[in-house]
Formats: structure tokens, C-alpha cells, sequence
């Protein structure tokens, strides 16, 4: 294995993938969601404070003597971002998944995989150098995003984060970092597998369907809109034998679901559950497909429209 | 209505796209019976005239004729009378090759494709890869059924474009007897793009050379070469025309 | 006439025939099963609930007249179906409408099309008859399901307004999903690169189906705590209204989110129709849509935009000008 090869492959899909549109398109969309979700929180906070102070009123007119507490007394300042963990894992998963396949696509469509591949280099290390490149490019984004999110949070709350909640921004931003490596990683196995340009995007996007959609409702039986509000989470799930069952068998996989208890947990500071598990093995698992197909990969065949 | 007796008649006709001038000003009849060869280099606008001549393209200025229809306006006319075979045409490549011509037959306005499917099959001798998939097809298949599809409704002037593209020396050789068969026995007038000169050289009746949207030359083949016969190929003839 | 079924027919095969279609719908069948069984037994635990407690008031030696019997709406189990429509019904919209072009246009076999005697609108019409045909027998599969587990599950019997509601919640289903496969439609032709139309459907989608109801929903004061904000708070619906009265402004930015939304006004429509919220149990049809016509007249505006425009653009004469 040559270092120096891996790094020129990595050095150039960073460069390309920086040099397009679509790079500043990406980046552009995360830092709004981070700015948006930040907007959405402070609105919604700022509201339900004033209706809560006008309810009080209101109570205390009617003679009421046990007041209740304002709800959002006690949440922590990250709470305002409660909206990005959504953000990552509707808009951010998808961009992931363009992202993994344009970089492999490309290649195939300008017909310079052939001329690659009659180079000195191994396949493996060809994907090294892509999955760096990938690897790179999120992590500038999701880096970015975390600088902005940080200085709203600052300046919403009007002061400076303590330690410990920015440890916990960070780490909300590294988890992100590792379910959007998931989906890059099959982007990119899809654009190596598929046969045809089209495939290779509309099937990472079924198995996106599947694991945003399919298996939330079949571990946790909530109806999609609750699956979306991140304060819905916490609420009653319907009780029974069945979703019992497949909740314990299946939650441990499900990886989107433990995405978001993760990062509720990092951000509400609530549920105070890590099920890492998951995402281990969704990330073992499809970081090591692209090597399995790299191998088979006909190199004849790569004419795709 | 056209004025001359051509099947294919071009006026002044003018093809700008956003900023480049694809066709400028273009004259060019064709006659009955003829096989037309149009030459020239790769972007000089041959692609846009026949596209313009199926009535696939509005032109920007000018006017065309196709069997005394206007272009522009009685495109449904034309449709029914020409055949066309654009570049590189792949099928529907989840349907066999008899399904690819059946689909076409009937959008031609036959309502009982099947006879008809035999006979133009029977005529390319083709019969049997009626039921093959198209995706199991090489190059030279693929273009057999390009032409089935162009000829199934008995048109009266067939366009193709490029049809040597990409044809090993057999399917040359095979497209060759194919279009003068039709010439011949269905008396169909062809208009073709091509710049393979061997193959203008051996099938066609009359060339044109279009250079930068302009026709720079037309005659039948029989007086180019004898008007041009101390150059010893068409293909010095051709360079001649085009470099000026 | 012919021609338009020629190509429609091919349409709805080439659609049935395809892989990635065949698993968003086995994808949706299965939501649909799995959401009414659910909403079945979430009602079941309620009536057991309920018989525990008229049991212990019975024991107490008091009447059961205090509590309600939890009633019984079968449509009202649908509502979970309204939502997998919403999300993956525009999706299978979305690959019907990528699919109808995508496999013209890299084959330039749109060529051969075109120069066919048939009117351009034609070949347009054929295509959105053919793929309309293939989301009727998505939404007519997902009925059977409907009309078979509801009977199966609880013997629940559909009246014939019952019935009717269901068929008019699908009616604006096929509008709904059309309004997908007609915006993917003309993205596709309208793009040189295919893949950047899909992906900008999947982005509009996203922000459409997604993105602004949810928007919405998490502006929604009430939402701020599970079980809703004004009950933990102690505070009657009566209340509830004078006191967000003052808010009138954040209320009509959140309205106006959610009304920029087809599935928003779709989902309004389906919702009442079903009875999702009790004040439209055992209303008429007529009185339901009297009260929800506009978001109906809004779904009916965003189904034909789209597919007017595909025709208009097939009708001129510049389907191939991204060739050169």
C-alpha cells in the first residue's frame, strides 16, 4: 500500500468535490438548517415564554394559587437546536448519500475509471483515497456547522457556554458526523454496484426510506409526523405484545432512531440514553461493502448514461 | 406549398441557438428516388437539419419542405411519410425486438402491426430476433432494428443519421445493401448524414457538404467525379471543398 | 385516440415491470398493514381501559355514567395511512415521473417518438394516462388491504358515507401523487443532467412533504411538551383560545408555513374527511367539504399546474434543444 497514492486520490476528490457547485450548494444548505433550526428555537422560545407569562396571568385572575412551571425554565441552551437532529437526519442524510455517489459516478460517466485502473494503483487503495476524500468534505461541513451553531446558541442565550454543554455540542456534531458517514458510505456502494446512473441513486435512497421511515414505525409504532417532532419522542408508545417484541429486537438496529435518542440526549439533555451500538455497526458495515465491490468491479461495463 | 417538384425542399432556412448560428441561410432540394449524402465535419449542423426536417426542431428562420408539406406547420403530414434513425439509438431495451416495433407501428397509425412486422423483418432478413431482448443486441442488431422501425410504415423519404456509426466492416457492408435495397425495390428517397466517404462513394447518387451551417457544394456523384477527376479520391475532393 | 392508448399502455407496463416501484409499494403495503393494526389495538386497550374502570366504579356502588365508552370511528384508524401516502406515495410519484422521461431521453428513443405521426401533447397525455392507470392500482391495492384488515381485524363494517369518504381521501390521493409525477416529469425534461432533476424532485419533496409541516409542528406552542403544553398547565380550551389570541401574528406565520404546502392542504382535507379530529365525526361529505373546500381547491391547483405544463411543454417545439 503506497501512502502517496491514497493521498493524491484523496487530494483530488477533495479538490474536485470543493471546486463544485454542488460542494458550496451542500454547504451552504447545512449551515442554513444549523442557522434555521437555531432561528426556529429561539422564535418558539421566546413565544411559548410570552404565552406562558399572559397563561399566569390569566391563572392568577381566575384565583388559582399553584402556579405551574415554566417549561422552558429548566431546559438546557442547547435545546434551542432540538430542530437540527431532525435537519441531519432528514435533508443531511440525503446530501450524504450525493455526496458518496457523485464521487464514484463521476469517474464512471467521464470514462476515466479505465484509464485509473491502468495506472499503478491498487482498487483498495483508489477507495482509500475516496472514502478520505468523503471523509474530508463532511467533516469541513459539519465542522462549519458546528462553529455557526455554537456562536447562535452565544449570542441567543447572551452568554458563553459553559464547558461541559460545549463538549456536548460537539459531541451531538461527531455523532452527526459518524450517520452521515453511513450514508455517504452507500451512496458510494451503490454508484461502485448499480448497473445503471439511476439505480444508483433512487436504491441508497429505498434503503433511506427504509431506515428514516420502515423500521421508526415498526420499532416505536408512532405516526410519522410524532417521528419528526423532536418532543414527541418521549411520549407514550402504544402498549402491546407485538411492538414490545419487535421494539426489543429491533431497536438496537435501528439506527436513525438511536441517532435521534442520542442527539436529544446531547442537545434536550432528557433522556440521557447513548445506543451507540447501532451506529458501530451500521458503520463497520457500510464502510467495508464498497471494498467487497470494488474487486468485482467490471471495468468493461462502465458505459452508464 | 412548395414551389419545386423536390421531395426535400430547403429555403433560406437558419438555425441559431443561444449564441451560436447552427445552419445559416440554408438551400438545398432533393429529389424523388435520390440518395442523398450529406457530408461534413463534426458540428457543421447536419444533425440539426434533419432534425429540423422531421420536425423534431423549429428552425429560426426559413423554411423547409418534406413532400410538399411545410415543416413548421404540417408536421402530423410529414410524420406520416418519413422514416428517421437519429444516432445512437438504444430501444427500450426491457422489451424484445418485435415489442420495440410494435410499440412504433402502432404510434405510425397501423393498427395490426403484426403482418407488417414479418414482412419488414423478412426483408432485413432479421426474422429470427423477433422475440430476443433488445439488451441482448450488438451495435450492428440494434441498427437492423433501427431500421425496421423507420421503414415498418412505408415512408416515402428515410432519414438516418450516422447510421455507420460504430458498425464493425460487416454491418457496414450489410447497412450498405440494406439502404440500397430499399432505394431500389421501395422507392424510398434518402437523405443521409454521414462522413464516412468510402461509404458516400459507393451508395449515394448525389452529395452535399455543409461547412459551419453553410452547404459550400452539391452535385450528383457521377459529375463530381468527373469534374474534380485529376484528384484521385473523393476524399481529396472533399478536403479541398471543406479547407476553403 | 389509438396512439394515446398505445403509449399509456406502455407506460403503465414498462412502470409495473419496474424493481425500484415494485419495493416502494411492498414498502407502503406494508406501513398500511402494520398502521391500522396498530391503530386497532390502540382502540382495543381502550376499551379495555374502559371496562376496567366501569368495573371499579360498578364496584365502588357508583354508575358508570361518568365516564364515556370510548366510540368507535373505523376511518379514524386511517390516519396513519394518510401519512405513508403523504411521504411515500410522493415518492413512488416522483420515480413514475423520473422513469416516464428518463427512459426516453438517454435512449433517444424521444426522437422515434416524435417523429411518429402523433401530436406532441399526445405522447404527454399518453404518459400521464399510463402512469395514472398505474397509481389508481396502487391506491386500489392499498384499499383492498384497507377494506380487508379493518374486517378481518375488528369485523368493522364501512357504511356506505363511510365508504364514499374513503373514495373521495383517495381521490385526492391520486391528485396529490400526481402532483409529484408531474413535477418530476418536467424537471427531467427541462434538465439536461436527469440526475439533477431527480435530485432537485427529492430536495422539493423534501421541503414540501417534510420539512414544512414539521416546521409547523414544532412552532406549535401546544407541542412544546408531550401530552401538549395548555394541559400540563391546567388550562380549559376556552382559555386556551383568549390567551392565544394575543399571539396572532406567530400563529399566522405558522398558518402561512404550513398553507405553502400541498401536503399540508391535502392532509387537512384527507383528515377531516376520515374524522382524525372528532368535530368531523358523522358529518356529511357535504359538510365537510363546505368547511375544508379551499384546501381541496388547492390540492386540485397544484394536481393540474404541473401536469398543464408537461403538456404545454411537449406541445412545443423545444424538447430537444439541450441535444447540441
Amino acid at each position: 500500500m503506497k501512502l502517496l497514492t491514497v493521498k493524491t486520490i484523496a487530494g483530488g476528490e477533495f479538490k474536485t468535490l470543493v471546486r463544485q457547485k454542488t460542494f458550496v450548494l451542500l454547504l451552504t444548505i447545512f449551515l442554513f438548517m444549523a442557522a434555521f433550526s437555531a432561528f426556529i428555537g429561539w422564535s418558539t422560545k421566546n413565544t411559548v415564554t410570552k404565552i406562558y407569562v399572559a397563561t399566569v396571568r390569566e391563572l392568577i385572575s381566575s384565583g388559582t394559587k399553584k402556579m405551574p412551571v415554566n417549561p422552558f425554565l429548566s431546559a438546557p441552551p442547547l435545546s434551542i437546536l432540538k430542530n437540527m437532529p431532525t435537519y441531519v437526519f432528514l435533508i443531511g442524510s440525503l446530501l450524504a448519500i450525493i455526496i458518496g455517489y457523485s464521487s464514484f459516478v463521476r469517474e464512471r460517466k467521464a470514462g476515466v475509471i479505465k484509464i485509473i485502473f491502468s495506472r499503478q494503483i491498487s482498487r483498495v487503495e483508489f477507495l482509500l483515497g475516496k472514502i478520505t476524500g468523503i471523509f474530508l468534505v463532511l467533516s469541513a461541513i459539519v465542522g462549519l456547522s458546528f462553529v455557526l451553531s455554537f456562536f447562535s446558541v452565544v449570542i441567543i442565550s447572551g452568554q458563553m457556554l459553559v464547558f461541559s454543554e460545549m463538549f456536548k455540542l460537539l459531541m451531538f456534531y461527531l455523532v452527526s458526523f459518524l450517520y452521515l458517514i453511513i450514508f455517504a458510505m452507500l451512496g458510494l456502494f451503490f454508484a461502485i454496484f448499480a448497473k445503471s446512473e439511476s439505480l444508483a441513486l433512487l436504491a441508497p435512497m429505498i434503503i433511506w426510506i427504509f431506515i428514516s421511515f420502515v423500521m421508526p414505525q415498526l420499532t416505536s409504532a408512532l405516526d410519522p409526523n410524532s417521528l419528526l417532532n423532536p418532543t414527541s419522542i418521549q411520549s407514550i408508545m402504544p402498549q402491546s405484545v407485538f411492538f414490545t417484541s419487535t421494539r426489543f429486537l429491533l431497536e438496537p438496529f435501528s439506527v436513525s432512531e438511536n441517532y435521534k435518542t442520542i442527539s436529544q440526549s446531547f442537545l434536550q439533555g432528557d433522556i440521557k440514553e447513548y445506543p451507540i451500538f447501532s451506529l458501530i455497526v451500521y458503520l463497520f458495515f457500510t464502510m467495508s461493502i464498497p471494498f467487497l465491490v470494488i474487486k468485482k468491479f467490471n471495468v468493461c461495463e462502465v458505459e452508464i448514461e | 406549398m412548395s414551389k419545386s417538384s423536390a421531395i426535400i425542399d430547403i429555403q433560406s432556412l437558419t438555425k441559431k441557438y443561444k449564441e451560436t448560428i447552427a445552419l445559416n441561410n440554408l438551400n438545398l432540394q432533393v429529389e424523388r428516388g435520390e440518395i442523398f449524402g450529406f457530408l461534413g465535419h463534426n458540428g457543421a449542423g447536419k444533425t440539426t437539419t434533419v432534425n429540423i426536417l422531421t420536425t423534431l426542431l423549429a428552425p429560426t428562420s426559413g423554411r423547409a419542405f418534406i413532400c410538399g408539406f411545410n415543416v413548421e406547420k404540417e408536421g402530423l403530414e410529414i410524420r406520416k411519410r418519413i422514416g428517421y434513425l437519429p444516432e445512437n439509438v438504444k430501444f427500450y431495451e426491457n422489451l424484445t425486438a418485435g415489442e420495440n416495433l410494435e410499440f412504433f407501428a402502432k404510434l405510425s397509425g397501423i393498427e395490426k402491426p403484426e403482418e407488417k412486422i414479418k414482412s419488414v423483418l423478412n426483408f432485413l432478413d432479421f426474422q429470427k430476433f423477433e422475440n430476443k431482448k433488445i439488451s441482448q443486441f450488438s451495435k450492428g442488431m440494434r441498427q437492423r432494428i433501427g431500421i425496421a422501425q423507420a421503414i415498418i410504415h412505408d415512408p416515402e423519404v428515410l432519414f438516418l443519421d450516422e447510421p455507420t456509426s460504430g458498425l464493425d466492416p460487416m454491418g457496414v457492408r450489410n447497412l450498405r445493401e440494406i439502404i440500397l435495397k430499399l432505394n431500389k425495390e421501395k422507392n424510398i428517397t434518402i437523405f443521409m448524414n454521414t462522413h464516412l466517404l468510402s461509404e458516400v462513394a459507393k451508395t449515394c447518387t448525389t452529395i452535399g457538404v455543409l461547412g459551419h451551417g453553410e452547404l459550400i457544394y452539391k452535385d450528383t456523384l457521377k459529375q463530381t467525379m468527373e469534374r474534380f477527376k485529376d484528384e484521385n479520391s473523393l476524399e481529396t475532393i472533399y478536403f479541398n471543398l471543406d479547407t476553403k | 385516440m389509438q396512439k394515446i392508448i398505445t403509449i399509456a399502455k406502455k407506460e403503465a407496463t414498462d412502470s409495473l415491470g419496474d424493481k425500484l416501484f415494485l419495493v416502494l409499494l411492498i414498502f407502503l403495503l406494508m406501513l398500511v398493514v402494520i398502521s391500522i393494526v396498530v391503530a386497532s389495538m390502540d382502540f382495543q386497550n381502550k376499551v379495555v381501559e374502559y371496562n376496567q374502570s366501569v368495573k371499579i366504579l360498578e364496584s365502588l356502588g357508583g354508575g358508570a355514567d361518568s365516564i364515556y365508552a370510548p366510540q368507535f370511528f373505523p376511518l379514524k384508524m386511517l390516519r396513519s395511512v394518510v401519512d405513508y401516502l403523504e411521504i411515500l406515495g410522493a415518492v413512488i410519484g416522483i420515480i413514475l415521473g423520473y422513469l416516464s422521461i428518463s427512459k426516453e431521453k438517454g435512449k433517444n428513443t424521444l426522437q422515434l417518438l416524435l417523429s411518429r405521426p402523433v401530436k406532441r401533447w399526445e405522447i404527454g397525455l399518453g404518459k400521464i394516462l399510463g402512469n395514472s392507470f398505474v397509481i389508481w392500482l396502487v391506491l386500489g391495492i392499498a384499499m383492498f388491504f384497507i377494506y380487508g384488515i379493518m374486517g378481518f381485524l375488528g369485523g368493522a363494517q364501512l357504511t356506505g358515507m363511510e365508504i364514499m369518504k374513503l373514495i373521495l381521501v383517495f381521490i385526492f390521493s391520486y391528485l396529490y401523487i400526481m402532483f409529484f409525477f408531474g413535477l418530476t416529469s418536467i424537471l427531467a425534461i427541462k434538465f439536461k443532467l436527469l440526475f439533477n432533476a431527480l435530485l432537485i424532485s427529492f430536495v422539493v419533496w423534501l421541503v414540501i412533504v417534510l420539512i414544512i409541516p414539521q416546521i409547523g409542528d414544532t412552532m406549535d406552542p401546544d407541542n412544546q411538551i408531550p401530552g401538549g403544553f395548555f394541559k400540563a398547565m391546567n388550562i380549559a380550551k376556552s382559555q386556551e383560545k383568549q390567551i392565544m389570541g394575543n399571539f396572532k401574528n406567530y400563529e399566522f406565520v405558522r398558518n402561512a408555513t404550513e398553507e405553502s404546502s400541498i401536503t399540508k392542504h391535502y392532509e387537512r382535507l384527507s383528515f377531516a374527511l376520515l374524522g382524525v379530529k372528532d368535530e368531523y365525526n358523522g358529518k356529511t361529505i357535504f359538510a365537510i367539504l363546505n368547511d375544508k373546500w379551499w384546501d381541496g381547491l388547492w390540492v386540485f391547483l397544484f394536481f393540474l399546474a404541473p401536469l398543464f405544463t408537461e403538456l404545454l411543454i411537449f406541445e412545443k417545439n423545444n424538447l430537444l434543444i439541450n441535444k447540441e
